[in-house]
């Protein structure tokens, strides 16, 4: 069971539902680093992957009277925060700024520093980068199967996506990575 | 299944994401083509290297930021948690505070100033100040008690005074008490004067020892209350309670047909005789006669008078100043014996005198 599945109590939705901001609140902690932590991988940036995450949060606030419970919080939030990202990247600002993608390193590991070993850095580093090298629509499968972990079909839930679409998608992106990350495999 | 159709497929077989009937495919495949195995363990060997990835955690105080951009709710649901959800908080908090103010009600109830005041009126006074002060017309003076209580509190008060009177001397100040607590019930509410207070204390005393239950307690009572002015006119205030006594009396002599005779007798048993004499005389009449115009001139007072066998029985009341003329006077009558002389004279001496031929 992944971080705040234990939320999903049918109390807790009805609290949810009827506006209790004392629900709401225990589902932001719950869901935070879940949904800024797809937000940053997707845009490399911390400050613009919190500004994506609260306004994923504020929509997910909008729209929970309308939560049917089909799939789990998690599920529903990963796909509001995925839409967000999606459409930020393909924004034609976005896209004059973009491929930085160089703060992601920084910001998504909070262990490196002199003592982690240089090959330990390099790795990560390179790991970083080789995702952020992905495509968007590459990449958010890959984050979401490989860092998130969620299964295929809630993956093409999530994306609104046909099951082997993400299945070919995923296929590709990590023959990517494999491709990037060559010297660091045995 | 060729090598593409394979490799297609790898990621889903190592995430075992393939049905069956796929996954017998690809391993068959897999058996016997070492490219393909090779290309299966890169992957692997990728996958193992993203879940080295740190987890990316949320900055500090995200949370916070987040609420504080969440919009009220809607005016109607925030009118409803403000006017229904703390019902459940509200009425016992509601009935709490009933509680405590009907008891803060009772509380301010029993202390009073006014019930205080009554509280500190009937108990007895740590030093002595005059009775008149204590019924000053701006203390709001209690409701007299009614008729039947004034009786109770009459018969309750003779025996205590009957003791005060057989033991004396006592401290005047419970009689003093008494004579206050006795003026407080039973006169009326504000009076404008001491005099007419005292005036209505002797009427109400009169009419109380005429409707008491026979002469025993008349006498009874009028002994206790001769004890209580015997004992105040010891006290430093004794002329001025003499003053009132005489009020008392004209007062009530006005007020009541019946009060002088009482008061008569309350007189003769104000003061029991302590000096007695016997006088004897050739001529009673004469003697008599003599006396009686002694005590006009002296300004002495005739109390009372009985018959014995032969005798006649005269007790007087003697201011001090006139009293040597007056036995002087007395014994030139006739052959005087006196007894029980005092070794101070007091300011009124009673004398009672035995005249006999």
């Amino acid at each position: 069971m992944r971080e705040g599945d234990a939320a999903d109590a049918p109390q807790f939705l009805e609290r949810l539902r009827a506006g209790d901001a004392r629900a709401f609140e225990e589902l932001v902690a719950a869901h935070q680093h879940r949904v800024f932590g797809v937000a940053l991988r997707m845009l490399g940036n911390a400050a613009e992957a919190e500004e994506v995450a609260q306004e994923a949060f504020l929509r997910a606030h909008r729209s929970l009277p309308e939560f049917r419970g089909d799939s789990r919080l998690s599920t529903w939030l990963y796909a509001i925060v995925s839409r967000l990202c999606l459409n930020r990247l393909a924004s034609s600002d976005r896209k004059a700024v973009a491929h930085g993608e160089e703060i992601l390193l920084r910001v998504a590991d909070p262990q490196g520093g002199p003592e982690a070993g240089a090959e330990r850095g390099e790795l990560e580093s390179a790991l970083h980068h080789a995702i952020a090298e992905l495509s968007e629509e590459r990449r958010v499968v890959v984050i979401l199967r490989d860092l998130e972990g969620l299964s295929y079909e809630e993956i093409a839930r999530v994306l609104s996506l046909e099951l082997g679409t993400v299945r070919s998608r995923l296929h590709r992106a990590r023959m990517d990575l494999k491709d990037k990350l060559e010297r660091f495999l045995p | 299944m060729t090598c593409d159709e394979t490799r297609e497929l790898l990621s889903a077989l190592l995430d075992e994401a393939l049905d069956s009937g796929e996954r017998a495919r690809v391993e068959a495949h897999l058996a016997g083509c070492s490219d393909c195995r090779r290309e299966l363990d890169g992957l692997r060997a990728t996958t193992a290297l993203l879940s080295r990835v740190e987890r990316a955690r949320a900055p500090m105080g995200f949370v916070d930021r987040v609420m504080t951009r969440v919009p009220p709710g809607p005016w109607y649901r925030r009118l409803g948690r403000a006017l229904f959800v703390p019902l459940s908080i509200k009425l016992p908090i509601e009935a709490g505070t009933v509680v405590v103010v009907v008891m803060l009600g009772v509380y301010l109830l029993q202390t009073t100033p006014e019930l205080r005041d009554a509280a500190r009126r009937e108990a007895p006074p740590a030093s002595s100040p005059p009775a008149t002060e204590e019924l000053a017309p701006s203390a709001p003076l209690p409701t007299p008690p009614p008729a039947r209580d004034r009786e109770a509190d009459a018969r309750r008060e003779v025996p205590t005074r009957e003791r005060k009177a057989e033991a004396k001397p006592e401290p005047l100040t419970r009689d003093r008490e008494a004579e206050s607590t006795f003026k407080r019930q039973y006169l009326a509410a504000p009076q404008p004067s001491s005099g007419d207070q005292n005036q209505q204390a002797a009427k109400d005393e009169a009419e109380k020892n005429v409707a008491g239950p026979g002469p025993p307690l008349t006498q009874e009572a009028a002994k206790a209350a001769a004890a209580a002015r015997s004992q105040m006119s010891r006290a430093t205030e004794a002329r001025d309670l003499a003053e009132r006594a005489d009020t008392d009396r004209k007062g009530a002599r006005s007020a009541a047909p019946a009060a002088p005779s009482i008061l008569s007798a309350k007189q003769q048993a104000a003061e029991p005789p302590v000096v007695s004499g016997a006088l004897t005389v050739t001529d009673r009449q004469r003697a008599e006669q003599s006396l009686a115009e002694l005590i006009r001139k002296t300004g002495a007072r005739e109390i009372a008078r009985r018959e014995e066998s032969g005798a006649v029985v005269v007790e007087m009341a003697v201011p001090q100043p006139e009293y040597a003329a007056f036995t002087r006077e007395l014994a030139a009558l006739g052959s005087l014996r006196i007894e029980g002389q005092p070794a101070e004279i007091p300011p009124v001496v009673r004398l009672s005198v035995r005249i006999s031929q």
